[in-house]
């Protein structure tokens, strides 16, 4: 098999096949890591403290502010813990005044603090949102380099559970089409240590896009992860789980959907590669397109509304370098194209799920209609 | 001069001109240290002046030089200056303001934190005082004061 495709890839042009075997292999290595330190757990809502705590404690520049993050504890504890230990000087309850603490938090950023800024929902953002493009996003190429925004912006994003339109939209393909930010969504407890500590440390402006249903989810995580030096690369997917005959790709809460859909398909001989972005901008397309090349499938899933979306960009990154290798039209599957309705019947029906992922993925192997 | 470029199209874009405000500022901005911050308006030319950079920096920003202070990729309204502390010209009303207070909640940060010290000053119109922002950071900086 691995003839066959070193053959077509030279043929094409494309990607040696020994280059294809060399990233199956590590992502394989990480797997087998992952599973072999499943002895601790940790929740995300963990993993997230324990990240901010190690770096502010190891950058007295680091500090805390957003609305009841201090004495309250955070809205969903995230922040727990934290006014105690570093006092009011570093940890700050805001006024409910968004526009108000992001432009000074940015204000900070260019003088030469790291703001950790919280937003209590992604979707009170908006409400900032100049802040976050006009004056941290731009301002590095504004001002041809001369002024630094290492601000991390951090807070739930996407549909909780019956919160109604206002307070469940997902922002991903809005922050991520903007230059000069960088856009995160971590899925495991992992990937919320290992891309909030990356995120604290980089020097320009990040969008942190958490889940507030994966806060209080558990999962493996190994003594590498809880090390307090551990950083992920941004701009680097993972590959959840290998496979070879439709590449599945997503982002936060919707990977555990992936695998869940990887599994039920697996049981009708389809094997699902799930790819877990990790980062939205900048996206990981040689990932992408080298798992396609070797599929010839695409499947993509997302939570947002569907036009102009994460998912749009994957289709349109897929075809522009890998349309010879696709053998299937690409698939995309969005959140409705509709504000999302309270009724919690309506609320799923208005979201993916795991059945929608699975019937994609065998339209795309020609298995159903 | 930057008005007459600007209509035989020397200069393009926005261009807007701080006539007979200059004395303001101007007065402002000779009490602060180099390592003083100004934050400023999309009218930011003269702060720019006023803090240090060059006329020639300045003059070639208007017109999208390389040889401007943002090597022609800011513009007009947005002037930065790392070497003179000044953290921009903002195009939209009231943007600096929350920007200004964040820089000046670095000073209190860097006493009381890191040890360190030093002020900034935010320019800003009467119309200004409309924005939503202003109140906020009034707010803000009574209560972390």
């Amino acid at each position: 098999m691995w003839g066959i495709l070193g053959r077509r890839a030279v043929v094409n042009g494309g990607i040696s096949a020994s280059s294809l075997r060399s990233r199956v292999r590590s992502s394989s290595v990480s797997a087998r890591s992952y599973a072999a330190a499943g002895s601790k757990e940790m929740t995300v809502r963990d993993a997230l403290n324990s990240a901010i705590d190690e770096e502010m404690s190891a950058d007295p520049k680091v500090f805390v502010m957003g609305e009841e993050v201090g004495q309250y504890q955070g809205a969903y504890k995230i922040t727990k813990g934290l006014l105690e230990k570093y006092g009011p000087e570093r940890v700050y309850d805001t006024p409910i005044t968004e526009a108000g603490f992001t432009g000074i938090g940015v204000g900070a950023a260019y003088a030469g603090l790291k703001p950790v800024v919280e937003f209590m929902t992604f979707n009170f953002s908006m409400q900032a949102i100049d802040h976050i493009i006009n004056s941290a996003a731009k301002s590095n190429y504004m001002s041809a380099g001369q002024i630094n925004v290492p601000i991390v912006f951090r807070g739930p994003n996407g549909a909780a559970a019956g919160v109604g339109a206002q307070h469940s939209q997902c922002y991903a393909a809005w922050y991520a089409s903007v230059p000069g930010l960088k856009v995160l969504a971590p899925y495991s407890a992992e990937d919320a240590r290992g891309l909030l500590k990356a995120a604290i440390r980089d020097p320009d402006p990040v969008v942190f896009l958490e889940n507030e249903l994966l806060y209080g989810e558990s999962f493996p995580i190994s003594e590498e992860a809880l090390d307090s030096s551990f950083c992920l690369p941004i701009g680097k997917a993972k590959i959840e789980r290998e496979g070879k005959d439709v590449t599945i790709t997503t982002f936060s809460k919707m990977v555990g959907f992936a695998l869940k859909a990887a599994e039920k398909l697996a049981e009708e001989g389809i094997s699902a590669e799930v790819i877990n972005l990790r980062s939205i901008r900048p996206l990981d397309r040689a990932t992408i397109n080298a798992s396609v090349r070797k599929t010839s499938r695409l499947v993509t899933v997302e939570e947002g509304f569907p036009q102009h979306g994460v998912c749009a960009e994957i289709c349109a990154s897929v075809v522009e370098e890998s349309f010879s290798y696709l053998d299937a039209p690409v698939e995309r599957i969005a959140g409705a194209d509709v504000p999302m309705p309270y009724a919690a019947n309506l609320e799923r029906l208005a979201l993916p799920q795991v059945e929608d992922i699975v019937r994609a993925a065998k339209r795309a192997c020609f298995r159903s209609k | 001069m930057c008005a007459q470029m600007y209509y035989r199209g020397k200069m393009f874009g926005f261009v807007h001109l701080y006539n007979g405000q200059e004395a303001v500022s101007t007065g402002f901005i000779k009490l602060l240290t180099k390592s003083d911050s100004v934050v400023s308006t999309y009218c930011d030319h003269v702060h720019a002046l006023s803090k240090g950079v060059s006329a020639r920096a300045v003059m070639s920003e208007l017109f999208g030089k390389v040889t401007g202070c943002c090597r022609g990729q800011g513009g007009s309204m947005h002037m930065f200056s790392k070497e003179h502390n000044i953290l921009g010209g903002f195009a939209f009303i009231g943007e600096g303001i929350p920007v200004a207070t964040g820089a000046a909640f670095t000073s209190k940060y860097k006493r009381e934190v890191l040890k360190q010290d030093c002020d900034t000053v935010a320019f800003f119109g009467d119309g200004t005082c409309n924005n939503g922002q202003f109140y906020e950071c009034l707010n803000m900086a009574a209560l972390y004061k």
